[in-house]
Protein backbone atom coordinates (compact mmCIF):
# COMPACT_ATOMS: atom_id res chain seq x y z
CA UNK A 1 0.00 0.00 0.00
CA UNK A 2 1.28 3.20 -0.72
CA UNK A 3 0.78 6.79 1.27
CA UNK A 4 1.15 10.23 0.07
CA UNK A 5 4.57 11.35 1.17
CA UNK A 6 5.79 14.92 1.66
CA UNK A 7 7.37 15.12 -1.77
CA UNK A 8 4.28 13.65 -3.55
CA UNK A 9 2.17 16.97 -4.24
CA UNK A 10 0.01 14.75 -6.72
CA UNK A 11 -3.67 14.48 -6.08
CA UNK A 12 -4.44 10.99 -6.63
CA UNK A 13 -2.59 7.55 -6.89
CA UNK A 14 -2.82 5.39 -10.06
CA UNK A 15 -4.25 1.66 -9.76
CA UNK A 16 -1.49 -0.66 -10.75
CA UNK A 17 -4.02 -2.77 -12.68
CA UNK A 18 -6.30 -0.79 -14.70
CA UNK A 19 -4.47 2.67 -13.97
CA UNK A 20 -7.71 4.61 -12.60
CA UNK A 21 -6.92 7.46 -10.76
CA UNK A 22 -8.45 7.79 -6.83
CA UNK A 23 -7.72 10.13 -4.23
CA UNK A 24 -5.46 8.88 -1.62
CA UNK A 25 -8.01 7.91 0.95
CA UNK A 26 -9.23 5.43 -1.41
CA UNK A 27 -8.20 1.70 0.52
CA UNK A 28 -9.46 -0.37 -3.00
CA UNK A 29 -9.82 0.77 -6.85
CA UNK A 30 -13.63 1.52 -7.65
CA UNK A 31 -12.83 0.56 -10.83
CA UNK A 32 -11.18 -3.07 -10.63
CA UNK A 33 -11.34 -3.75 -7.12
CA UNK A 34 -7.31 -3.98 -6.47
CA UNK A 35 -5.49 -2.16 -3.52
CA UNK A 36 -2.21 -1.84 -5.27
CA UNK A 37 -1.75 1.98 -6.21
CA UNK A 38 1.15 3.80 -7.54
CA UNK A 39 2.57 7.33 -6.95
CA UNK A 40 4.36 7.27 -10.07
CA UNK A 41 1.87 8.17 -13.14
CA UNK A 42 2.15 10.49 -15.43
CA UNK A 43 -0.31 11.60 -18.36
CA UNK A 44 -3.99 11.71 -17.46
CA UNK A 45 -7.20 10.92 -19.53
CA UNK A 46 -10.32 11.92 -18.12
CA UNK A 47 -13.07 9.72 -20.14
CA UNK A 48 -16.27 12.22 -20.01
CA UNK A 49 -18.59 10.07 -22.76
CA UNK A 50 -16.90 6.39 -23.35
CA UNK A 51 -19.28 5.29 -25.97
CA UNK A 52 -18.03 8.25 -28.43
CA UNK A 53 -14.78 9.20 -27.18
CA UNK A 54 -12.19 7.54 -30.04
CA UNK A 55 -9.33 7.97 -27.56
CA UNK A 56 -11.46 5.41 -24.87
CA UNK A 57 -11.94 3.16 -27.71
CA UNK A 58 -8.24 3.18 -28.62
CA UNK A 59 -7.58 1.88 -25.11
CA UNK A 60 -10.38 0.06 -24.30
CA UNK A 61 -11.97 1.98 -21.40
CA UNK A 62 -15.36 1.87 -20.77
CA UNK A 63 -16.40 3.64 -17.79
CA UNK A 64 -16.25 7.51 -17.59
CA UNK A 65 -13.52 8.58 -14.84
CA UNK A 66 -9.67 9.53 -15.09
CA UNK A 67 -7.03 7.78 -15.89
CA UNK A 68 -3.14 7.39 -15.86
CA UNK A 69 -1.90 7.07 -19.17
CA UNK A 70 1.47 5.88 -17.90
CA UNK A 71 2.66 4.49 -14.92
CA UNK A 72 6.23 3.37 -13.02
CA UNK B 1 -22.42 6.60 -39.63
CA UNK B 2 -21.05 7.78 -35.79
CA UNK B 3 -19.99 11.23 -34.81
CA UNK B 4 -16.11 11.98 -35.64
CA UNK B 5 -14.62 13.22 -32.61
CA UNK B 6 -12.41 15.90 -32.63
CA UNK B 7 -9.18 17.09 -30.82
CA UNK B 8 -8.53 20.72 -30.02
CA UNK B 9 -5.29 22.06 -28.08
CA UNK B 10 -5.91 24.14 -24.89
CA UNK B 11 -2.68 26.10 -23.62
CA UNK B 12 -2.63 26.45 -19.82
CA UNK B 13 -0.14 27.84 -17.02
CA UNK B 14 2.40 25.63 -16.96
CA UNK B 15 2.47 22.50 -13.86
CA UNK B 16 -1.00 23.19 -13.61
CA UNK B 17 -2.56 20.94 -16.51
CA UNK B 18 -4.27 18.52 -13.92
CA UNK B 19 -6.06 21.72 -11.72
CA UNK B 20 -6.85 23.16 -15.34
CA UNK B 21 -8.34 19.74 -16.60
CA UNK B 22 -10.24 18.85 -13.25
CA UNK B 23 -11.90 22.83 -13.49
CA UNK B 24 -12.60 21.64 -17.48
CA UNK B 25 -13.70 18.55 -16.49
CA UNK B 26 -16.58 19.68 -13.80
CA UNK B 27 -17.87 22.38 -16.24
CA UNK B 28 -18.23 19.79 -18.94
CA UNK B 29 -20.30 17.93 -17.31
CA UNK B 30 -22.49 20.66 -16.25
CA UNK B 31 -22.51 21.66 -20.29
CA UNK B 32 -23.97 18.48 -21.05
CA UNK B 33 -23.08 17.01 -24.65
CA UNK B 34 -20.30 16.71 -26.78
CA UNK B 35 -17.84 16.70 -24.77
CA UNK B 36 -16.11 13.08 -24.88
CA UNK B 37 -12.53 13.11 -22.81
CA UNK B 38 -9.89 15.71 -21.72
CA UNK B 39 -6.37 14.23 -22.34
CA UNK B 40 -2.89 15.66 -20.55
CA UNK B 41 -0.42 13.73 -22.56
CA UNK B 42 2.68 12.89 -20.54
CA UNK B 43 5.52 14.57 -20.67
CA UNK B 44 4.30 17.60 -22.49
CA UNK B 45 3.93 21.07 -20.50
CA UNK B 46 0.97 23.66 -20.40
CA UNK B 47 -1.05 21.75 -23.05
CA UNK B 48 -3.80 19.53 -22.94
CA UNK B 49 -6.02 18.23 -25.48
CA UNK B 50 -9.96 18.26 -25.66
CA UNK B 51 -12.09 15.65 -27.55
CA UNK B 52 -15.01 16.94 -28.37
CA UNK B 53 -17.62 16.96 -31.00
CA UNK B 54 -17.15 20.17 -32.64
CA UNK B 55 -15.08 23.57 -32.29
CA UNK B 56 -17.69 26.23 -30.63
CA UNK B 57 -17.72 23.75 -27.58
CA UNK B 58 -14.13 24.26 -26.90
CA UNK B 59 -14.69 28.49 -26.36
CA UNK B 60 -18.02 28.11 -24.02
CA UNK B 61 -15.90 25.56 -22.05
CA UNK B 62 -12.52 27.49 -21.57
CA UNK B 63 -13.72 30.93 -21.08
CA UNK B 64 -13.14 32.31 -17.82
CA UNK B 65 -11.21 28.65 -16.14
CA UNK B 66 -8.31 29.21 -14.15
CA UNK B 67 -4.91 28.65 -15.36
CA UNK B 68 -6.82 28.19 -18.76
CA UNK B 69 -4.85 30.62 -21.40
CA UNK B 70 -6.37 30.11 -24.45
CA UNK B 71 -6.68 27.57 -27.38
CA UNK B 72 -3.65 26.55 -29.88
CA UNK B 73 -4.54 27.45 -33.59
CA UNK B 74 -5.16 24.10 -35.38
CA UNK B 75 -6.43 20.54 -34.47
CA UNK B 76 -4.58 17.22 -33.48
CA UNK B 77 -5.18 14.04 -35.33
CA UNK B 78 -6.04 10.66 -33.91
CA UNK B 79 -2.44 9.47 -34.90
CA UNK B 80 -0.46 12.40 -33.84
CA UNK B 81 -2.81 12.01 -30.78
CA UNK B 82 -1.36 8.48 -29.95
CA UNK B 83 2.33 9.66 -30.55
CA UNK B 84 2.23 11.77 -28.06
CA UNK B 85 0.31 9.47 -25.15
CA UNK B 86 1.81 6.42 -25.95
CA UNK B 87 5.90 7.33 -26.32
CA UNK B 88 7.34 4.15 -24.28
CA UNK B 89 10.60 5.63 -21.71
CA UNK B 90 13.76 4.62 -23.12
CA UNK B 91 14.79 2.36 -20.46
CA UNK B 92 12.48 -0.17 -21.78
CA UNK B 93 14.63 -1.40 -24.56
CA UNK B 94 17.81 -1.11 -23.33
CA UNK B 95 19.49 -3.97 -22.02
CA UNK B 96 22.92 -4.67 -20.29
CA UNK B 97 25.71 -4.52 -22.40
CA UNK B 98 23.94 -1.70 -24.82
CA UNK B 99 26.21 1.43 -25.51
CA UNK B 100 24.65 4.85 -24.71
CA UNK B 101 24.74 8.00 -24.71
CA UNK B 102 24.44 10.57 -21.68
CA UNK B 103 22.64 13.52 -22.90
CA UNK B 104 21.78 15.20 -19.78
CA UNK B 105 23.66 16.05 -16.09
CA UNK B 106 27.26 16.43 -15.46
CA UNK B 107 28.19 13.18 -17.50
CA UNK B 108 26.46 15.11 -20.45
CA UNK B 109 28.05 14.21 -24.13
CA UNK B 110 29.83 10.81 -22.57
CA UNK B 111 29.53 7.57 -24.07
CA UNK B 112 28.58 4.36 -21.69
CA UNK B 113 27.87 1.31 -21.68
CA UNK B 114 24.85 -0.14 -19.78
CA UNK B 115 25.44 -2.53 -16.68
CA UNK B 116 21.72 -2.81 -15.04
CA UNK B 117 18.47 -1.29 -15.86
CA UNK B 118 15.81 -0.87 -13.07
CA UNK B 119 12.60 -0.10 -14.57
CA UNK B 120 10.25 0.26 -11.92
CA UNK B 121 12.77 3.22 -10.47
CA UNK B 122 13.17 4.47 -13.99
CA UNK B 123 17.12 4.26 -13.37
CA UNK B 124 19.64 2.56 -15.35
CA UNK B 125 23.56 1.79 -13.82
CA UNK B 126 26.23 2.41 -16.24
CA UNK B 127 29.96 2.05 -16.94
CA UNK B 128 31.32 5.50 -18.24
CA UNK B 129 34.01 4.43 -21.61
CA UNK B 130 35.48 7.59 -21.76
CA UNK B 131 36.55 8.40 -18.47
CA UNK B 132 40.53 7.03 -17.45
CA UNK B 133 39.18 4.81 -14.72
CA UNK B 134 36.52 2.79 -13.60
CA UNK B 135 33.60 4.81 -13.70
CA UNK B 136 30.26 4.18 -12.71
CA UNK B 137 27.34 6.26 -12.17
CA UNK B 138 23.15 5.38 -11.77
CA UNK B 139 21.85 8.00 -13.59
CA UNK B 140 17.33 8.93 -14.16
CA UNK B 141 16.59 6.82 -17.51
CA UNK B 142 15.69 10.29 -19.28
CA UNK B 143 19.39 11.12 -19.30
CA UNK B 144 20.41 8.32 -21.70
CA UNK B 145 20.02 8.15 -25.57
CA UNK B 146 20.57 4.60 -27.68
CA UNK B 147 23.54 4.79 -29.41
CA UNK B 148 22.84 3.20 -32.98
CA UNK B 149 24.47 0.38 -33.71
Amino acid sequence: MCMPSERSKKPFKACIKCKFLVNHEEQRCPNCGSDTFSDEWSGVIIILDPAKSEIAKMLGIGRPGRYALRIR
Amino acid sequence: MAEQSKFFIVRTTARQELNAALLLEARARGMGEGFYSIIIPPDVKGYLILEVKGLHLVYGLIKDIKHVRGRATGSISVEELKRLMLVESVISELKPGDVVEIISGPFKGLKASVISVNAQKNEVTLNILEASYKLEATLPGDYVKPVKK
